[in-house]
């Protein structure tokens, strides 16, 4: 058989595939809808887990080389500015920022805001002014320079509902007035993973909000410019302070990448139940011949049809309906998770307050990761399909057809 | 001198050997056909008149015994070259015509075809010339569920010849016919007797083994042929 007759029958096994699919259409209609929902519920919660790991990394790179915090009983609490200075004396660390930051809850909005103190002039001055859609207000209103902030997005939008989107007033219970603050800039969008919830206030201001007395500060953001010497550096701290810990660039990475992968496993967990529904449906549709599917094998067998043809019908039926299923389920959890921005399933992965961020994910598309999706979907399935017709077709045909 | 055209030595044909419905179609069996001759299996129903078409035509293999087939001792082949063997020299028109419901007349009567690798144009070729002798040239895109009894008869005796085979074997082929359909049936099978097809058929209806055509007629009861 020349290589042009051998892809000729090709050809014509696949015509013959095509056209059995098209008469059973109601059955295969049914399995590929089953196996598209399967594959675009598994690959949206892997593409959004992929994407924010990844958006985790990348920002991560902006964390300090060791975050430095005291604690005190099993808690966190303030840190004393000389720490500070004496942690700056080891050698091979570069500087020490003291970072005054918090949470204030908003209760009429129930919303947790990430409160952080800085210097806004300097941001203003420095790289992060491009990042800042700053507003211009008229000179003649007389304003407390301490009492400016700059806000998330997410956080100018909540506030329009109680309409303090050009001032807010921060209160507590226990506090004899309220605390006036004037926005004076929003982040912007790309910003959003980070900034969504985030209220940048002036420092001394801050303080305020979060009852941070004036030698005291969160924590401390320690830079070293060897990252070979970051775990050393680490180290020494925690055996020069045992009061204080240390966490690293590289652990808070960690943690995310465990986190986002809890919540991925987390959501496969729970639809479990459901994924393995739609597989027992599969398996009983795809793997049960019908008396008329035998009969036909049999009518194949006894027009003069080798096993091995028959068994190739049965390929090229599984890899078509299998492949088109997964191929499928992975573009429409693409447009899902990219384009729609995954409603309902984004806001399980991201935030733990009512202020979710509405950021647009980034694509983040692991190769490996589509073979071995679409290699659990059809090498299965190939296999569900092909044995009961290899079974079909090794018996005679006479006794396919006539039911002996 | 005799030129054997099919040979059956000695055959036993037993079905779901070992188990409680164990049944023997065919007991210690011997048959020899010329070519080009027509021959009728007559018996009634279970006598095992089709167990022994199936047998001759490669659609199942002897339990015991030797089918011989234009000299090859087919029931020894292995499938692949068993098949090769059987598209080769071998037409089978079945009981129940057996075609493929929900496809078309000419993609029923191409598919032993495919096996082979023939082009899709020689392909075409051979099958619009038997649907225009079969006068079945209008019904070629009709599903065969759609066709009546008669039309479906011819679909699948043009089945049969697609690959031109020497010997043409049919299972009872006027039983679902009437008797004008019957008659057509046997004007059909006199002009492939008389293009040298050789030709088995098993039937107990008296229009066909009655024919002056026929050359010889085996009678079978019990698995057995009791008269020839």
């Amino acid at each position: 058989m020349t290589l042009r007759t051998i892809f000729e029958r090709q050809r014509d096994i696949i015509d013959y595939s095509l056209q059995n699919m098209l008469r059973r259409w109601s059955k295969n209609t049914l399995i590929l809808i089953i196996f598209i929902v399967l594959v675009f519920i598994v690959s949206s919660v892997l593409f959004i887990n992929g994407s924010l790991t990844k958006e985790m990394m990348v920002t991560s790179m902006d964390l300090p080389d060791i975050t430095v915090q005291r604690i005190k009983g099993g808690r966190q609490v303030n840190i004393q500015a000389p720490d500070a200075l004496e942690i700056e004396k080891i050698p091979g660390v570069e500087a020490v920022e003291k970072r005054v930051w918090g949470y204030f809850y908003q209760e009429t909005l129930q919303a947790n805001f990430t409160i952080y103190g800085m210097d806004l002039d300097q941001l203003e001055k420095g790289e992060y002014n491009q990042i800042v859609d700053w507003k211009s207000y008229p000179d003649d209103i007389e304003r407390n320079p301490d009492f400016r902030m700059i806000v998330g997005h997410g956080v100018l939008e909540l506030l329009k509902n109680i309409e303090m989107d050009n001032t807010f007033l921060f209160f507590q219970p226990g506090w004899q007035q309220l605390i006036s603050f004037d926005i004076i800039g929003t982040f912007r969008g790309e910003t959003e993973l980070q900034s969504n919830d985030m209220m940048i206030l002036q420092i001394q201001g801050a303080r305020k909000v979060l009852e941070l007395p004036d030698n005291e500060f969160t924590d401390l953001a320690v830079f070293i410019p060897n990252p070979e010497e970051i775990d050393n550096i680490a180290l020494k701290i925690q055996r020069l302070f045992p009061g204080l810990r240390t966490v690293t660039r590289e652990q808070i990475k960690n943690s995310y990448a465990s986190v986002f992968g809890w919540k991925s496993a987390f959501v496969l967990s729970s639809l479990l139940a459901g994924i393995f529904a739609f597989l027992i449906l599969i398996w009983d549709k795809a793997s049960g011949l019908s008396l008329e599917e035998k009969r036909e094998i049999g009518i194949l067998k006894a027009v003069g049809w080798d096993t091995a043809l028959v068994l190739q019908v049965k390929f090229w039926e599984g890899l078509i309906l299998s492949g088109i299923s997964s191929v499928s389920g992975i573009l429409l959890a693409y447009a899902f998770v990219y384009w729609l921005r995954a409603p309902g399933l984004k806001q399980i992965f991201i935030g733990w307050s009512t202020i979710y961020p509405s950021f647009r994910l980034t694509p983040d598309v692991d190769f490996k990761f589509l073979v071995l999706i679409i290699t659990i979907c059809v090498v299965p399935y190939l296999a569900v399909t092909i044995f009961p017709a290899w079974k079909a077709a090794i018996t005679d045909p006479d006794v396919m057809i006539r039911n002996i | 001198m005799d030129n054997h055209v099919i040979e059956i030595i000695n055959v036993t044909k037993t079905y779901n050997k070992g188990k409680p419905n164990e049944v023997t179609a065919v007991k210690d069996t011997s048959l020899e056909i010329n070519e080009g001759s027509l021959v009728v299996l007559k018996g009634s129903s279970g006598s095992g008149k089709t167990t022994l078409l199936s047998l001759i035509g490669c659609q199942t293999k002897p339990t015991t015994g030797e089918v011989i087939i234009q000299g090859k001792k087919v029931s020894k082949l292995p499938e692949k070259f068993m098949n090769l063997h059987k598209r080769k020299n071998i037409g089978f028109i079945f009981q129940h015509f057996q075609l493929i419901a929900g496809m078309s007349v000419l993609d029923n009567i191409m598919l032993p075809l495919i096996p082979e690798g023939i082009s899709s144009k020689e392909r075409y070729r051979r099958a619009n010339q038997l649907l225009e002798q079969f006068n079945l040239t209008h019904r070629r895109e009709f599903k065969t569920s759609s066709l009546s009894g008669g039309e479906q008869q011819r679909a699948a005796i043009a089945r049969a010849l697609i690959n031109n085979p020497g010997i043409l074997l049919a299972d009872e082929p006027s039983a679902h016919l009437d008797s004008e359909l019957t008659s057509s049936l046997l004007d059909h099978i006199s002009r492939l007797k008389q293009s040298g097809h050789t030709i088995l058929i098993t039937s107990h209806d008296p229009d066909v083994y009655q024919k002056s055509m026929v050359d010889h007629i085996f009678e079978m009861k019990n698995g057995q042929i009791i008269s020839s």
